[in-house]
């Protein structure tokens, strides 16, 4: 393995995600809904009452808390969020492979294995960077509305969550090795995550399904034990995905 | 010395029937621009792809510059370079950014790509167009810096599948005249079906066609061993032309007629007494004619004869 090309590769790929506003697309739906979701949680009890102003109906909505944003903030992402990982994540390869530079990169000396590897690595930093500044945002947002908070369990949660992302991204990069055009690489990413979640129900073997990671956030803010299971479908499923990456690309033709 | 070497090598395409190659043999030697010729669907581009490690044989083996060729060897892509039949390459970069890159890839350090990226850019003659999005090119500079790009890593071996083919008159000059400046230094093999190229600037030529080698040699020799030489005859009139024909019958000649054109091509091993003879029906018959011309056969009248 020769470093300096995975780290020439990796660069490029940063690159190339900067100048065609993938990353710029994606840090800004997570700056959104880090400032987004505690807003809501702050002024939602006091706009829904308005909203329904001279129908006669009454609601009582307790009074927002930094519990509700970090809700808020999980919510927005694992749903919206992974839909906009999708799409971004989709052409990871596929679309190489569909404009030919794949073939022009792969007749040079680049291992198909730091190929691929370089493919979800930078995908992956350009999420942890999002994740980072969405987090950072929510947290700065949460303290001015609902004053200090525990940051450790907020920090914990955001973790989970990113664990979560992470296993969406790497099914759609795996899609995009496998499916030559980027478009059905997508819908079949997202017919997985569908998939996954309907998975989750299935009582024990349900349990595995990184849809439960969810649940599990918010054990952490009733001090709950967490299951291991959720942890340990989601891990395998990021190997399996990374594993059968590399094998099919390997024997790839263009 | 051979750089290139094919043998019994063969493609069967996932889901068909047919071979795309069925058992190539092939030989190149080195410092040489080898045409590689073949009418569509007979193999070309398949054969660039398994002799530069993007697809996989069916069988048979090839060595190009020492590396036996396999799938995903960096050792032999460290030796070469590509460039198909539309360059694709990262739009969105600029053309010395890309060389840059290109030269990290090979290893080269970021200096040394630099340097080795401005002299590609020189020899292309795009340094003017060095700081110019890639996807703002014109067909011709693409196609150069598609060669700059192939030539960055140093290659032995540069393999180019119809470099030629999308360019307009004045692109395909410069394509040309810029592979046939590079001969000195590395080995070109040149997959195309525009035999005008071919006999421009190469020095060997093999001929494919489903799949399998039909002629291999110098490009001298090969006009010499097919037709090495053609009469052609323009009549004054179309029934001229007729009569001619009807006059010839029975001689042992190859004739090829055009009649909108009032032209017969006559080819034939002895070529001396076919003039006589010809020459001797027009005279006997009172034929008017336009012209008689004895001339060397083109390559398009080899490949014609062979795989026509």
């Amino acid at each position: 393995m020769k470093p300096h090309i995975y780290w020439v590769l990796i660069h490029k790929e940063l690159k190339e995600q900067f100048r065609s506003g993938r990353f710029i697309i994606l840090l800004a739906v997570f700056l959104f809904f880090g400032i987004a979701s505690p807003l809501t949680a702050k002024f939602m009890p006091a706009i829904l009452p308005s909203i329904i102003k001279g129908q006669h109906i009454t609601i009582q909505i307790p009074e927002g808390t930094w519990i509700d944003a970090m809700g808020q903030f999980v919510k927005n992402i694992s749903q919206i969020g992974v839909f906009i990982i999708i799409l971004l994540s989709m052409g990871a390869v596929a679309r190489e492979k569909e404009n030919g530079t794949a073939s022009f990169l792969l007749v040079k000396p680049v291992s198909r294995n730091l190929f691929i590897l370089s493919k979800f690595s930078s995908q992956l930093i350009v999420l942890l960077v999002s994740m980072v500044v969405g987090f950072l945002t929510a947290v700065l947002y949460t303290n001015i509305f609902f004053g200090s908070f525990p940051m450790i369990p907020f920090a914990q949660i955001a973790l989970i969550l990113l664990f979560y992302l992470i296993v969406m991204q790497c099914i759609t990069i795996f899609f995009s090795v496998l499916i030559k055009t980027q478009i059905p690489a997508g819908i079949l990413a997202l017919a997985t995550t569908l998939l996954l979640s309907a998975v989750s129900i299935l009582g024990k073997p349900g349990m595995y399904s990184p849809s439960h990671l969810l649940d599990e956030s918010q054990s952490i803010l009733t001090n709950s034990i967490l299951n291991w299971q959720p942890f340990a479908g989601s891990l395998l499923i990021i190997i399996c995905c990374l594993g059968g990456s590399l094998r099919i690309f390997r024997n790839w033709e263009s | 010395m051979i750089i290139i070497n094919c043998s019994d090598l063969k493609k069967q395409y996932k889901g068909e029937s047919g071979f795309a190659l069925s058992g190539l043999n092939l030989s190149v030697e080195e410092k040489t621009v080898f045409g590689f010729l073949g009418p569509n669907g007979a193999g070309k581009t398949t054969t660039i792809k398994i002799l530069t490690g993007m697809m996989k044989p069916s069988g048979g083996k090839a060595v190009v510059a020492g590396e036996e060729v396999k799938l995903n060897s960096v050792k032999l892509r460290q030796k070469i370079g590509y460039l198909g039949q539309e360059p694709r390459m990262y739009g969105w970069m600029k053309g010395l950014e890309l060389l840059v890159f290109v030269g990290k890839v090979f290893g080269f350090s970021n200096a040394e790509s630099k340097n080795r990226a401005n002299e590609m850019l020189l020899m292309a003659g795009l340094t003017g167009a060095a700081h110019k999005k890639i996807s703002a090119y014109s067909g011709g500079m693409l196609q150069r810096l598609g060669i700059a790009q192939a030539l960055m890593g140093k290659p032995e071996v540069l393999f180019l599948d119809e470099p030629t083919s999308a360019l307009d008159p004045i692109g395909r000059k410069e394509v040309l005249e810029f592979i046939q400046n590079l001969k000195k230094d590395i080995t070109i093999f040149m997959s195309t079906h525009i035999l005008s190229d071919v006999e421009r600037i190469c020095d060997t030529v093999a001929i494919i066609d489903k799949g399998q080698l039909v002629v291999q040699d110098k490009m001298q020799e090969l006009r010499k061993r097919f037709a090495s030489k053609q009469i052609e005859i323009v009549f004054e009139t179309r029934e001229a032309l007729l009569s001619f024909i009807n006059a010839s019958k029975g001689m042992n000649w190859e004739i090829v007629s055009n009649k909108d054109f009032r032209k017969v091509t006559i080819n034939a091993l002895d070529i001396e007494r076919v003039k006589h003879e010809s020459l001797g029906i027009i005279s006997a018959h009172h034929f008017s004619i336009d012209r008689f011309e004895m001339k060397d056969a083109s390559l398009e009248d080899v490949f014609v004869k062979l795989v026509g």
